[in-house]
């Protein structure tokens, strides 16, 4: 009887831990998602705007206190996307949606390098003030870092659902992604549209990054970028252009996961690390089944 | 004068597609536009509502003037504020918004939110149909619905101007005409129409005047009574064509 | 409207492309190892980018993977060639047959992403190939016994009929001693060659002109009535079957694959090469190849003399930092400003205008709607 409790706590941490994680990746596939709609570009530097969050926040609140810390991150990421967009693909003369793609991961590319460079082969703690601290429930026990991140991740989505549906800067940015000609011929300012757009995805990024880095991980590494590129497949899963699949896109993906990363040690050495592929072994799944993503418009071109 | 264009010329890359155009729609007043198909109707109307670049076109010369706005070099935004709407061919309602959304994007560039109100209340009345399927999906409605919702997010601005592309595109005749007594309504209210259609009937029944496009060139204009003989028009088209070729 | 006629220099190109064949053949006769390495690992690289300047510029297929193919092909070969020892296992295959066997597996696999590519569009590929590129190199860091895992393997020295391109043997030519290098480097020549060839006459021909339809309206091709998955599916081949012959190239000048050298960043690499080369462009792509491959390596030779960097310490500008910087730099204005690339500058020399193309193609006109 013992250890069936055994292995049922341990499938539930697996899933408790997954939901957090996955609401993580849903942060970001939701800032990657919003980019996306307001501006047809698939954003190649969502992960250098988490690192660079994550980053900043380690550096500054080393010094500053937490707080102010967390502030310095997310505005640096969100001025990071706003730049991204004002400063560079603004003035692409290419301005086809793959080539604004294209010149994105270059973006990536040079802050990723540079942040790289800073971080050396140093591991940036957080001084987040739940540091390794975890809670013990029934049984089961999670860190509080990821009962934090859930907690905030939901406040978050739902706010951002609430806008979405509730306001004007909603409506247009829904107008803009169905139909940028009638975002025109209504008067949708584009170019604000288009920068805040960047600005919130690089600020959610950032405040993902952060919990990311936070405990059970030891803290800002280059490596990071990893897990932007895991939140990639959570937003095509769900369809790149819905903002409920960006939804159930992250957690799917931060479940199996978890779940992988519970149970690999069973599946001997080829296992170990399997579950950094998982979110591409679901990608590749769904799309499988289902070429436009669980939720997404199909898409009918003009020709 | 409301909307005032003169001696306006259009490329796509290096292709011309109108040439030294000037037309002037009063207050009050609508102008139709005829043509055969490609003849550069829409290419027209994308010049003046500052769309015209995401389309890859440029207006090469020429000026277009609504009250005081440069139209050829104010951006969409700027357009739309100056009180110019254009309802685009084949409608362009968001399907998988609701019809009150659609009608709401119409406001996007209009600042206070009993204003609007008050405008959307306007166009439930001009529209009662739409006010009953406020909370359906837009892409539910038929076709003359969706006309009306596109007509309807048009005039959500305030316009002082209206472009109008081929409304009665794939509708019943019957649809088609109501649709059309309506705009005869709005326009009858102070607005300025320019009405594109390829229903010559039903563009000669509404408009006050009327001006034919050939070969991008304006080859005739008068009273819908110049053209009611169905020979004259048929004619100006020909002579359109075989412009177009040389 | 008639265009005004392109001016076209018919001796310039020639010349300029005979004139650069036989520096490179005179080469081995006078550099040294250093300079050789350089050249050498900026032709396997060249080989590799003709393929992805293919699938992406002309087919209009994003793949952030293409370092996969080179990863596929370099340690096929290895298997198929190598011996077994106590740590990894090989075939013993003779090695020509190794390379042939490795770059028809590799097409194999290039074949086998086409049920997901057949259903993706252009930026969505995108986002679906980086999935390729972290199964692989899990594929190759855990598959200790074919892989060598995080180690590598070694590489077995090629060896067609008489040919042995091993230091075991050295030739004699003109008397100049050729060792492995200097027999690389004839090599390596010769399939580059080869491989432009046969690329220029591919996208010369009718299949070349269905890939670039697909790449600007993938409907527009198909109502032309041209099978896109069938075509997306070949660009994919093709694009494997170049990258393996660039790995296999790579991995007989180093001796030695490690899982690095074919991961995220390598492939974004070669995205470089193919988008500084000017998208669509089959010879750009081979200056764009050289300029990427070759600048870390001089900038480390140089790194004495350039102030910044120096070789040691982790907060110091490094020779590859540098050299990112730069290449990532120059990709970033060429997409902003000069979508033609390095093609334009080779065009300019030689006296022939190309209509410039850009990435994706297709009118800015082209609205997606929902429906
Ligand atoms: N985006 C574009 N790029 C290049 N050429 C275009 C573009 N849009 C339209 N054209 C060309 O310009 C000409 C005029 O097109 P336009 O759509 O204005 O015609 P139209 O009079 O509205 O025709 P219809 O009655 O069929 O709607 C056509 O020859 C068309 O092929
Ligand atoms: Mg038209």
């Amino acid at each position: 009887m013992k250890w069936k409790k055994h292995l049922v706590t341990r499938f539930l941490e697996a899933v408790l831990n997954g939901v957090s994680l996955g609401s993580l990746y849903s942060l970001i596939a939701l800032g990657f998602v919003i980019i996306f709609r307001a501006t047809g570009v698939m954003n190649f530097a969502h992960s250098s705007f988490l690192l660079a969050g994550a980053y900043v926040t380690a550096t500054v609140s080393a010094k500053s206190g937490f707080l102010v810390g967390l502030l310095a991150g997310v505005v640096t990421a969100a001025a990071l996307g706003a730049f991204t967009q004002l400063v560079i693909l603004r003035f692409s003369k290419d301005k086809s949606h793959l080539g604004l793609s294209v010149l994105s991961l270059g973006v990536n590319i040079l802050a990723v390098t540079e942040i790289t460079r800073r971080i050396g082969d140093n591991t940036l703690p957080l001084h987040d003030p739940w540091a390794a601290s975890v809670w013990q429930f029934a049984g089961i026990t999670v860190p509080v870092s990821r009962i934090a991140a859930l907690a905030v991740a939901a406040a978050l989505l739902t706010g951002f659902l609430l806008l979405f549906r509730f306001t004007r800067w909603g409506l247009a940015l829904r107008v803009s992604a169905a139909d940028r000609e009638v975002a025109a011929l209504v008067g949708v300012p584009m170019g604000r549209v288009s920068w805040t757009s960047w600005a919130i995805g690089g600020a959610m990024a950032a405040l993902a990054g952060m919990f990311l880095a936070g405990f059970p991980a030891p803290g800002v590494e280059p490596s990071l970028t990893n897990s932007a590129m895991r939140a990639f497949p959570a937003a095509v899963l769900g369809g790149l252009d819905s903002i409920p699949g960006a939804l159930v896109g992250g957690l799917a993906i931060g479940i199996a996961e978890s779940v992988t990363a519970t149970y690999e040690g069973h599946l001997g050495g080829f296992g170990s690390g399997a579950s950094g592929l998982v979110a591409y072994v679901v990608l590749f799944a769904v799309l499988l089944l289902r070429p436009d993503g669980l939720f997404g418009t199909k898409v009918v071109s003009r020709v | 004068m409301v909307l005032a264009v003169e001696n306006l010329t259009v490329r796509y890359g290096s292709a011309q597609v109108i040439n030294n155009v000037s037309l002037r729609v009063e207050r009050g007043e609508i102008l139709a536009l005829l043509g055969n198909n490609g003849v550069g109707k829409t290419t027209l109307l994308r010049a003046l509502s500052a769309t015209l670049g995401m389309h890859g076109g440029k207006a090469a010369a020429g000026t277009a003037h609504h009250a005081t706005c440069d139209l050829l070099r104010a951006n969409a935004v700027a357009v739309v504020r100056s009180g110019l709407a254009h309802v685009p061919e084949g409608r362009r309602i968001i399907a998988n918004l609701s019809v009150e959304e659609n009608l709401m994007a119409g406001a996007l560039a209009v600042r206070g939110a009993a204003k609007i109100a008050a405008r959307r209340a306007t166009i439930y009345s001009l529209f009662p149909v739409l006010a009953e399927r406020a909370r359906g999906r837009a892409g539910l409605l038929s076709g003359g619905e969706q006309q009306m919702l596109a007509i309807g997010r048009a005039l959500m601005s305030h316009p002082s101007v209206l472009l109008l592309d081929e409304p009665s595109l794939g509708l019943a005749p019957l649809v088609a005409r109501q649709i059309a007594a309506t705009v005869r309504q709005i326009s009858d209210e102070g607005m300025a129409v320019l009405l594109v259609e390829q229903n010559t009937r039903i563009a000669l029944s509404v408009a006050d005047r009327v001006a034919v496009l050939g070969g991008g060139r304006v080859v005739a204009q008068g009273r819908p009574k110049d053209f009611a003989d169905g020979r004259v028009l048929a004619e100006l088209s020909l002579g359109g064509r075989a412009r177009e070729r040389s | 409207m008639s265009e005004p006629r392109r001016r076209r220099l018919p001796g310039r190109g020639q010349a300029l492309t005979v004139g650069l064949l036989v520096v490179a053949v005179a080469t081995p006769f006078y550099v040294g190892p250093f300079w050789l390495q350089v050249g050498l690992t900026a032709m396997a690289y060249a080989v590799a980018a003709i393929g992805l300047a293919i699938q992406v510029g002309v087919a209009g297929q994003l793949s952030l993977a293409h370092a996969v193919f080179m990863g596929s092909g370099a340690y096929l070969y290895s298997f198929l060639g190598g011996a077994s020892t106590g740590q990894v296992t090989g075939l013993g295959w003779p090695p020509w047959l190794a390379a042939l066997g490795a770059i028809v597996l590799t097409a194999l696999l290039g074949a086998l992403c086409s049920p997901i590519s057949a259903r993706l569009r252009g930026l969505y590929l995108g986002v679906a190939s980086l999935g390729l590129v972290f199964i692989a190199s899990h594929v190759m860091q855990r598959f200790g016994a074919l892989t060598g895992g995080p180690g590598g393997r070694e590489v077995p020295p090629l060896r067609l009929g008489p040919l042995d391109f091993s230091d075991d043997t050295t030739w004699v030519i003109a008397n100049v001693p050729f060792h492995q290098a200097e027999k690389l480097w004839m090599l390596g020549l010769a399939v580059l060659a080869g491989a432009y060839l046969v690329a220029r006459r591919m996208v010369a021909g009718r299949g070349g002109l269905a890939l670039h339809m697909m790449r600007d309206s993938e409907i527009g091709a198909a109502a032309m009535g041209i099978t896109v998955w069938r075509y997306k599916a070949s660009a994919f081949v093709i694009a494997a079957v170049y990258g393996a012959t660039g790995g296999v190239l790579l991995a007989l000048l180093t001796g030695w694959v490690v899982p690095e050298s074919f991961g995220f960043d390598a492939s974004v690499n070669l995205l470089i090469m193919v988008v500084i080369g000017g998208l669509g462009s089959i010879r750009g792509a081979i200056p764009g190849a050289v300029f990427v491959s070759a600048l870390p390596l001089l900038i480390a030779r140089q790194a004495q003399s350039i102030p910044l960097i120096s070789g040691t310490g982790d907060s110091i500008l490094g020779p590859g930092t540098l050299s990112t910087f730069l290449y990532a730099g120059l990709f970033i204005v060429t997409i902003m400003f000069a979508s033609g690339g390095l093609d334009r500058l080779v065009a300019l020399a030689v006296g022939t205008r190309r209509p410039q193309r850009r990435i994706a193609g297709g009118l800015p006109g082209k609205y997606a709607q929902e429906g």
